[in-house]
């Protein structure tokens, strides 16, 4: 800009910035007014023509002017800045109701989720959890279990049998015995797993899966048992005053037996299809372990005395999650499986 | 086990309910698992008294009968069963009673009136298995609710009886167990005594018939009474007849109608022969292997040498507590019976009926243990009950189970029961199951009846204890315990699911045992363990790994338009040696799901690697290989192995495209399996490396290699050329194009190298790059691309 303008007045400059809309507009402004060869740049350059008194004035004068100017320019400029800011995040919006990128979520079995459930609650309470064979010896399965060949009680197990003589494990208990083969009482362990049975119906799958749980210690009673279980399921139905009651049963290796029946977490005990009407549901067996199991692992009687709990997984899982139908785990469709993510 | 209350009520005086007997029997270890009532409910029908009958006038298979209903009012009912005959009592339904499934009302058939019905047992919902109309004894009262006659609005129990309670698989039984819990006063029966002396091993009847038990079978037969039956008994009262319906028993013929009717009742079966057909004498002995019984149930059972029998001179006549023969079976045309009460062991009878194939009332109660001195007073009973004349009876002994005291300590019974019981208390509930007690010092010495030789020890005792006090009154406690560091496991198998989780895989299970079919193509010869038994052939060998399972779920889910899927399972493969925990996963469909951001895109090999590597990334420290494979289920070029050091850890790849077909996917469908054992292994723990404060620096080669040297063996040889300063290597390009010569690929190498103690100088890298270069060069013919 060759030729500085002189601005008429203060407020024409403040109007003449205010109308401008661009940057580079405001630019040519500042170079027109403040440049090399602007307006005051010159009218400094003038001073020198001036007598001092003169020169101070006039000096003040144009440095005031100059200020203002700046200052307006810079006020602008901010101003249109922030605008142009504004347009483009405006630009850039995004629809965020739009889905993000999804790798897809998988999830656990809702017998893992119990099955965790379980081992970690008894892992807090100080439970090993330890782990066995599926195809087991007819020892560890029956025998060392008070269960003696021809005894009525293998009538209570339809048995799988391999062509080389074992068996499929019947329920997680033979895994006690093993237990107590390498362990010395004092001792707490669950172990969980599958194990078979050969029944197929609308209740029964050939397999399924179990957790035992075993306690032994100078001093353990009946009513250590009761205590125990009462609290464990009480936790896992998440309900404190979950009513829960033990009914003599029999089972080979505990003696006293007891099965377990909880309030019904259905109908809470006004009787519907789930309970027979009955207000109760019976989830798991247990007992004092049987003098005769201790005599087969050579645990001493005198001191020791401890009980033994099993309770099958599917039923509480179905209990749990209001799943009404057992076969439903083991066909693994896809969309009962993402419920339980 | 089916419990009558009215039954009942001849052992057990008692003012409770139902309602409170069903939940007292659930607590003493008798669980009911139903509560019926006796008959359906209906009305409106009365005991009639036929005073004649006459033929339909228009219709042959009806007859017109007029039938005293009481009040001296009689009725006109038209019918149509054989059995109506003048005289007889029969269930006359009048207009306005209401049936189980009708409504009567008058009616007229084929132009007579009929004012009401003669309903049979099935119309009544009272089937005892006779025919026609219900027949009712000659002195029914005329004009009685039929209700209240046959005591029908009574409730009949189910038990599940355990295996160890013999003694309660009787009404009897049942009385006595609930008057020990104070749920009622027991009345005992007084059952007659025998007029003659049993014999050691042999006796014989007045007809001069010897009765022996073998000596190999004295302890499988305590006793055997052999009583002759003159007469045969009449038909059972209505009483009866009712008794044994709600007993569950249909009527079949008197004798053995009154036999079932004791075995009801007291626990006690018995068996009837026809006198006439035994050849020569009884004797109690063991089968000879081969030998043959023609059974009641119409087969003929092979019998085995460790099953007792009873014989006479002709061969077995009876599986001894389990089933009767038919050469010797009471018939039509019987005129004298021979009438068995015997004591079996349970240990002579268990399992037998089982490998059999047979389920029997007889069998159920020996298994678990019938009083051992019951069965002649039970006959006895029988005889009088059933009004018919025993002409003679003779007992031959075997050996008597021997029942010996057991020592009860008081400081045991509250060390198990956590809670101490009143001596007193213990006496009068032992005294209440029939045990003998006397004290010696503290503690008790206890007799246990005949009825209950489950009771051999101290512990069997307690449990009666607990049981008779009932568990709801024992108290209740949190265990106290010496805390004790655990090993901690699982977290890698926890961290593991969570991972395969996070990346869109989902968890199923499937069943250990497959088709063999399936085996033999996934895992050709693997030995497997084989079922004896499976449920159906496609479940018959225990599987050799996961993968047909997962293939299995693949295909379900297709079907139902799941068209990408993701899945693993966790579980035991089996061979006939090893059973180990296998971790194996699928996929299938493609790498994303299609989204408004991107095309889907078909899953390929390095996505599934990709997931594998993951997982193997839960072990940092170990160093995992992939190296090519030939696995009968996979693609043999898009298949690898997976090696930790030299152990092979598992194997990844594509579906063999031939299973794949048929197995009908047309889509590629992806691998893995993992050895869980192998990776569970206790791990090491990271160990620190120092950072560097240095810069670091990137070189990017192009290397042209021969096409048959694999990516993992340039990788290989730069680590072991063992750089000091070269911190890591990846591969971040591989080109094959029209550019290159022939049998080359192209391949990017990225080395960043860091020095620990100085700033690296230019030099020092190029000396180090033209290093790793030259052993390169010494491994294949490999150049640097410009």
């Amino acid at each position: 800009m060759e030729n500085a303008v002189s601005p008429a007045s203060g407020a024409e400059v403040a109007e003449a910035i205010a109308k401008v809309q661009q940057l580079a507009e405001l630019e040519q402004l500042r170079v027109q007014w403040l440049g090399k060869k602007g307006y005051l740049t010159r009218a400094m350059q003038g001073l020198g023509a001036l007598d001092p008194e003169q020169r101070r004035a006039r000096g003040a004068e144009l440095n005031a002017q100059k200020e203002a100017i700046q200052q307006l320019l810079e006020q602008r400029r901010a101003q249109l800045e922030n605008e142009l800011l504004q347009q483009r995040l405006a630009s850039e919006s995004v629809d965020v109701s739009l889905p993000g990128r999804d790798a897809g979520r998988g999830s656990l079995h809702p017998v893992r989720q119990t099955l965790n459930w379980i081992e970690d609650y008894f892992s807090r309470l100080g439970f090993e959890v330890a782990d066995g064979p599926e195809l087991e010896d007819d020892f560890h399965n029956f025998t060392a279990l008070n269960i003696p060949e021809d005894h009525p009680a293998r009538a209570m197990h339809d048995t799988f049998y391999l062509q080389d003589g074992r068996v499929l494990r019947t329920h997680t208990s033979p895994v006690q015995i093993r237990y107590l083969e390498t362990h010395q009482p004092p001792l707490r362990m669950i172990a969980t797993g599958r194990v078979y049975r050969r029944d197929s119906d609308i209740t029964h799958t050939p397999m399924f899966h179990q957790v035992e749980g075993l306690y032994l210690d100078e001093g353990a009673s009946f009513a250590d048992l009761r205590g125990l279980l009462a609290d464990f399921l009480q936790e896992f139905f998440d309900n404190g005053a979950l009513p829960v009651r033990f009914r003599p049963s029999y089972f080979p290796f505990t003696e006293p037996s007891a099965e377990v029946d909880v309030g019904c977490v259905i109908c809470h005990g006004k009787g519907c299809r789930v309970c027979k009407d009955t207000g109760w549901l019976e989830v798991l067996g247990c007992g004092m372990v049987h003098p005769a199991v201790l005599t087969a692992v050579d645990v001493d009687q005198e001191r020791f005395t401890g009980f033994a709990f099993g309770l099958g997984v599917e039923r509480l899982t179905m209990l749990r999650y209001g799943i009404n139908d057992l076969r439903l785990f083991f066909e693994n469709d896809l969309r009962f499986l993402r419920e339980f993510v | 086990m089916r419990v009558a209350l009215e039954w009942m009520r001849d052992y057990l005086d008692t003012e409770r309910s139902a309602a409170e007997l069903a939940d007292i029997l659930s607590m003493i270890g008798l669980e009911v698992e139903a509560v019926e009532d006796a008959a359906p409910d209906f009305s409106g029908v009365l005991v009639g008294h036929v005073q004649r009958v006459w033929a339909h006038p228009a219709a042959d298979k009806l007859r017109v009968a007029e039938v005293d209903v009481g009040a001296g009012s009689s009725s006109q009912i038209v019918c149509g069963a054989a059995n109506l005959r003048q005289g007889m009592r029969v269930a006359a339904a009048l207009p306005g009673a209401t049936l189980p499934h009708m409504e009567i009302a008058e009616a007229e058939l084929r132009g007579v009136r009929s004012s009401g019905m003669l309903c049979s047992a099935v119309e009544l919902g009272i089937d005892d298995g006779s025919s026609g109309i219900l027949e009712l004894d000659a002195d029914a009262p005329v004009g009685m609710d039929l209700r209240a006659y046959l005591r029908l609005d009574d409730p009949v129990f189910t038990l599940g009886i355990t295996p160890n309670r013999g003694d309660a698989f009787s009404i009897l039984g049942v009385a006595r167990d609930l008057a020990a819990r104070c749920a009622g006063r027991f009345l005992a029966p007084t059952l007659p005594v025998a007029s003659w002396t049993p014999h050691a091993g042999s006796a014989q009847l007045a007809n001069s018939l010897p009765i022996r038990i073998s000596d190999a079978a004295r302890d499988a037969c305590g006793s055997y009474s052999a009583l002759q039956l003159d007469t045969l008994p009449q038909r059972l009262p209505d009483r009866w007849r009712e008794r044994l319906r709600r007993g569950g028993q249909k009527s079949i013929a008197p004798m053995v109608d009154w036999l079932n009717v004791w075995m009801l009742a007291l626990g006690q079966p018995m068996h009837a022969f026809d006198a006439e057909k035994i050849q020569g004498g009884i004797e109690v002995r063991w089968a000879r292997s081969g030998e043959i019984l023609d059974a009641l149930d119409g087969r003929d059972l092979p019998l085995d040498d460790d099953m007792l029998v009873i014989a006479d001179a002709a061969g077995p006549v009876a599986l001894a507590g389990i089933i009767g023969g038919r050469r010797t079976a009471v018939s039509a045309s019987t005129r004298s019976v021979l009438l068995e009460a015997a004591y079996f062991a349970a240990r002579a009878v268990q399992g037998r009926a089982r490998r059999l194939g047979l389920q029997t009332e007889a069998a159920q109660r020996y298994e678990r243990g019938v009083d051992f001195r019951l069965a002649l007073p039970a006959a006895l009973a029988l005889v009088e009950q059933c009004d018919v004349r025993c002409a003679a009876g003779a007992t031959a002994l075997g050996t008597e189970p021997r029942l010996s005291e057991i020592r009860l300590r008081p400081q045991r019974i509250a060390r198990v029961l956590g809670t101490v019981i009143a001596a007193e208390t213990v006496v009068q509930q032992l005294q209440a199951l029939g045990c003998g007690l006397r004290s010696e010092g503290e503690d008790h010495l206890v007799l246990p009846p005949s009825h209950r030789y489950d009771l051999r020890i101290e512990a069997d005792l307690i449990e009666e204890l607990g049981r008779l006090t009932g568990y709801e009154h024992l108290p209740t406690r949190r265990p106290q315990a010496i805390l004790r560091p655990l090993r901690s496991t699982g977290r890698h198998r926890r961290a593991l699911m969570a991972l395969l989780s996070a990346r869109g895989y989902s968890e199923i299970i499937s069943y250990s045992f497959i088709a063999p079919e399936l085996q033999a193509q996934f895992y050709p010869g693997i030995g497997s363990p084989v079922l004896q038994n499976p449920i159906s052939a496609d479940m018959a060998v225990m599987r050799a790994g996961i993968w047909p399972g997962l293939l299995q779920t693949l295909h379900f889910n297709r079907n139902r338009q799941q068209d990408r899927q993701r899945f693993f399972e966790i579980g035991r493969v089996f061979t006939d040696q090893t059973q180990r925990l296998q971790i194996a996963g699928a996929l299938l469909g493609a790498a994303k799901a299609e989204s408004w951001l991107e095309k889907a895109r078909a899953s390929d090999f390095f996505d599934l690697k990709g997931d594998v590597e993951a997982v193997l990334g839960l072990w940092p420290q170990r160093r995992f290989r992939f190296a090519k494979v030939a696995d009968p289920a996979l693609h043999p070029g898009q298949s690898a192995e997976i090696f930790w050091g030299e152990r092979a850890v598992g194997r990844l790849g594509a579906l063999h495209p031939q299973l794949a077909e048929r197995y009908d996917f047309a889509e590629s469908v992806w691998l893995f399996a993992l050895d869980l054992e192998i990776l569970l292994e206790a791990s090491e723990l990271p160990r620190f490396q120092p950072l560097s404060p240095f810069p670091s620096v990137r070189r990017d080669l192009a290397l042209l290699v021969p096409e048959n040297l694999t990516a993992g063996d340039v990788l290989a040889v730069l680590a072991a050329a063992e750089s000091s300063i070269l911190q890591e290597v990846s591969v971040f390009d591989r080109y094959i194009g029209k550019n290159l010569p022939e049998g080359q690929v192209g391949l990017g190498i990225r080395l960043q190298f860091q020095g620990q103690t100085s700033t690296l100088t230019e030099a020092q890298v190029q000396e180090e790059v033209d290093r790793l270069l030259r052993a390169l060069q010494q491994v294949a013919p490999i150049a640097l691309r410009n």
